[in-house]
């Protein structure tokens, strides 16, 4: 008798952690199911106009339109830049500093300034920023909600103390951006 | 007949029952705690799956490379060529080609002079060695030895006249544009009211321009 109920114990126990475990398999294979109902993100133009010619003091400026597809929101949205782990353009006081802004209408060029202008709401997305480290970047006032688009500006800028050291250097830099759902 | 005592007695060999009892209840325990910890495994599992994190990445790229800024001289360059028996009043005549030959346009340059060895022609600021420096659109065109020159084009004071040695003297009117060639002449003279006393002296003067990139822009 004691034999059987410890029998019916552990088949209990098996039981509920199989239904449980079964429970966990669906919650997290759910988003990959239905992708179309969570936001993925796009960018449109995905290479950039190249940047050359940089002197120390200079500042270049790029815009890129960040979309959200599929449906929600998303919670976070950062930015990693790679390309100058390696490079005298992304250590000590030379590193390249970036700033990201946002505009609630499209980007408009001057082309005599060389910079871009918001003729809607504007938004400081990312402050100056070092982007010599590989560290993450949290975005802030993004919509990141799907079905719209973020018109963004990235402005790089070589600080004015670089030397002579900084001269002809080529880095290429990739701008990955990451949205988590939750 | 079972008397009451007797049959505390024979209840007498419970104690030995209870403790086979203890026993069992003592290796029930673990198998216990075995069953927590595999519930509490599948409820955890069960929790990530439930605040599982769906992320999504996309990504943009461009090159960037920062520029040069070279100050170099040449084709001509006859400051390297000295002169003699050089008496007050006189004055000497040398061409030099500037070229910005980086990718970056400079902002300004300044030229340093220094004498080594020195005398009283380069300390001397008042009666001594005066330099004055200018330029021509064109080739200067050279006749001589002893050297002069004339400009086929328009000419411009690059620096008036001023002793010959000098610190970061701030040169003027010069092109300074990435790619582009400033042609100068540098004329240096023993003013007409050299005394005496800087009879029979001799000094090397080294001519060192510095020059410095434009000021930031939007690229």
């Amino acid at each position: 008798m004691p034999l059987l109920r410890r029998l019916l114990t552990s088949a209990l126990v098996v039981v509920a952690a199989s239904a449980l475990c079964v429970c966990a398999a669906l919650a997290s294979a759910r988003p990959l199911v239905t992708k179309g109902h969570h936001p993925r993100l796009a960018i449109v133009h995905r290479e950039l106009a190249p940047v050359i010619k940089l002197a120390p003091g200079d500042s270049a400026q790029r815009t890129l339109e960040l979309r959200y597809r599929g449906g929600g929101r998303f919670a976070a949205v950062v930015l990693r830049v790679k390309g100058l782990r390696h490079s005298l353009l992304g250590s000590g006081s030379t590193a390249l500093r970036l700033k990201i802004e946002r505009c609630s209408t499209k980007w408009t060029r001057n082309r005599r300034m060389r910079t871009y202008g918001c003729r809607g709401r504007h938004w400081v997305v990312l402050g100056t920023v070092a982007i010599g480290s590989r560290r993450p970047f949290r975005l802030r006032r993004l919509s990141a909600r799907a079905g719209r688009t973020d018109h963004l500006r990235l402005t790089l800028g070589l600080p004015l103390r670089a030397g002579n050291e900084a001269e002809h250097r080529l880095s290429r830099l990739v701008y990955t951006f990451t949205g988590a759902a939750r | 007949m079972t008397t009451p005592f007797q049959g505390r007695g024979a209840g007498l060999r419970l104690p030995t029952k209870t403790s086979m009892r203890h026993f069992t209840s003592g290796s029930t325990m673990p198998k216990l705690i075995a069953s927590l910890a595999v519930l509490g495994a599948a409820a955890a599992i069960a929790g990530l799956g439930t605040y599982a994190t769906f992320t999504s990445s996309t990504s943009a790229s461009h090159t960037i490379a920062t520029g040069t800024l070279s100050l170099t001289s040449g084709p001509t360059n006859r400051l390297g060529t000295g002169a003699s028996l050089v008496a007050a009043g006189d004055s000497m005549q040398r061409a030099i080609d500037l070229n910005y030959a980086g990718s970056i346009s400079f902002g300004s340059t300044t030229l340093t002079t220094s004498a080594s060895p020195s005398s009283a022609l380069d300390t001397d600021a008042t009666d001594g060695l005066h330099v004055v420096i200018d330029k021509c659109s064109v080739a200067w065109t050279e006749s001589g030895p002893p050297y002069t020159y004339t400009c086929g084009g328009s000419t411009s004071t690059v620096l008036a006249s001023s002793p010959v040695i000098g610190s970061n003297a701030a040169l003027s009117n010069l092109t300074l544009t990435a790619g582009s060639t400033d042609h100068l002449r540098v004329t240096v003279t023993l003013p007409s009211t050299a005394g005496n006393s800087l009879q029979n002296l001799s000094s090397t003067i080294a001519y060192t321009f510095t020059g410095v990139q434009r000021a930031g822009t939007n690229q």
